[in-house]
């Protein structure tokens, strides 16, 4: 079964800490959020810069939180920060639509 | 470099003109590159290795000190500029050093530190693959470079490299 999330690198680095753990799917979270929020508010080309950093600080927690597909939308997404306003956008949905996939993933993994 | 690289990396042009904000300028005081020589010896002689964790993203800052804390001194700053205090402030012995900060290059402040300890000990951590960032670190003669994901057999290699290579002086 294809799961969105693979903890291995990231129980590596907690060690196993339970507590550790849900404290960072936490702060994952609100990154995701915040950051789905600026890229929302950065497709137009003004912006292109803004939506270049943000794009590459998810690709980083999502890579590091063990979240390929994610991380891999945050890569596109980084590398074609010149793209469109309506490229940019459908690109934005994607990545709301994977991360609630894993938000929904690590809930049942945490409850 | 892959084939599947991005044509545009944070150095093309286009980019530095829409990069208005002015980068943090570091400096150490006469005092501090003082401090900085004198706590060399002491620094080398540490058995265990104090780390200074420069990182923006709360989530990999929080990874990473979550991850070392209980065994070695960490310092942690979310900028350049509160880096290079703690830096100046404890002069660790090896510095885990995003390349994408707020408010300077992560190459630029390697290369500053550089320029004023060389027995510093800096690994670069990026979630990025680009040509570029791999030819700066080289050329800043930084020890490490270490790409996202984290896991803890990479850190764990580099502060091994640090306790190999550092020279302790009877």
């Amino acid at each position: 079964m294809n799961v969105p999330v693979d903890l291995a690198n990231l129980r590596s680095m907690t060690d196993g800490d339970r507590e550790m753990e849900v404290a960072l799917f936490e702060e994952f979270y609100s990154s995701f959020e915040t950051g789905i929020a600026e890229l929302e508010a950065s497709v137009e080309a003004p912006a292109a810069e803004t939506w270049r950093k943000q794009a590459h600080a998810l690709k980083g927690v999502a890579l590091n939180l063990g979240a390929g597909h994610l991380g891999e939308l945050g890569k596109k997404a980084q590398d074609e920060y010149q793209a469109g306003a309506e490229a940019k956008t459908a690109l934005v949905q994607s990545i709301r639509t994977e991360y609630e996939q894993v938000k929904l993933f690590l809930q049942k993994l945490a409850a | 470099m892959a084939s599947s690289e991005p044509k545009s990396s944070p150095d093309d042009p286009k980019l530095k003109k829409e990069q208005a904000k002015p980068a943090l300028n570091p400096l150490f005081t006469a005092e501090q590159l003082q401090y900085i020589k004198n706590s060399s010896a002491e620094r080398r002689a540490l058995m265990v290795p104090t780390l200074l964790i420069v990182e923006d993203q709360e989530f990999s800052r929080k990874l990473l000190e979550g991850s070392l804390r209980a065994t070695y001194e960490c310092y942690s700053a979310v900028n350049a500029a509160q880096a290079v205090a703690l830096y100046a402030e404890h002069v660790p012995c090896i510095v885990l050093l995003d390349i994408e900060l707020p408010d300077m290059n992560g190459h630029d402040l390697a290369a500053f530190i550089k320029r004023h300890d060389p027995e510093s000990f800096i690994v670069m951590v990026t979630a990025n693959h680009y040509e570029n960032d791999i030819k700066r670190a080289v050329e800043n003669k930084v020890q490490g470079f270490v790409t996202k994901p984290f896991s803890k057999q990479k850190i764990v290699d580099c502060i091994d490299k640090y306790m190999r290579e550092r020279k302790v002086k009877p």
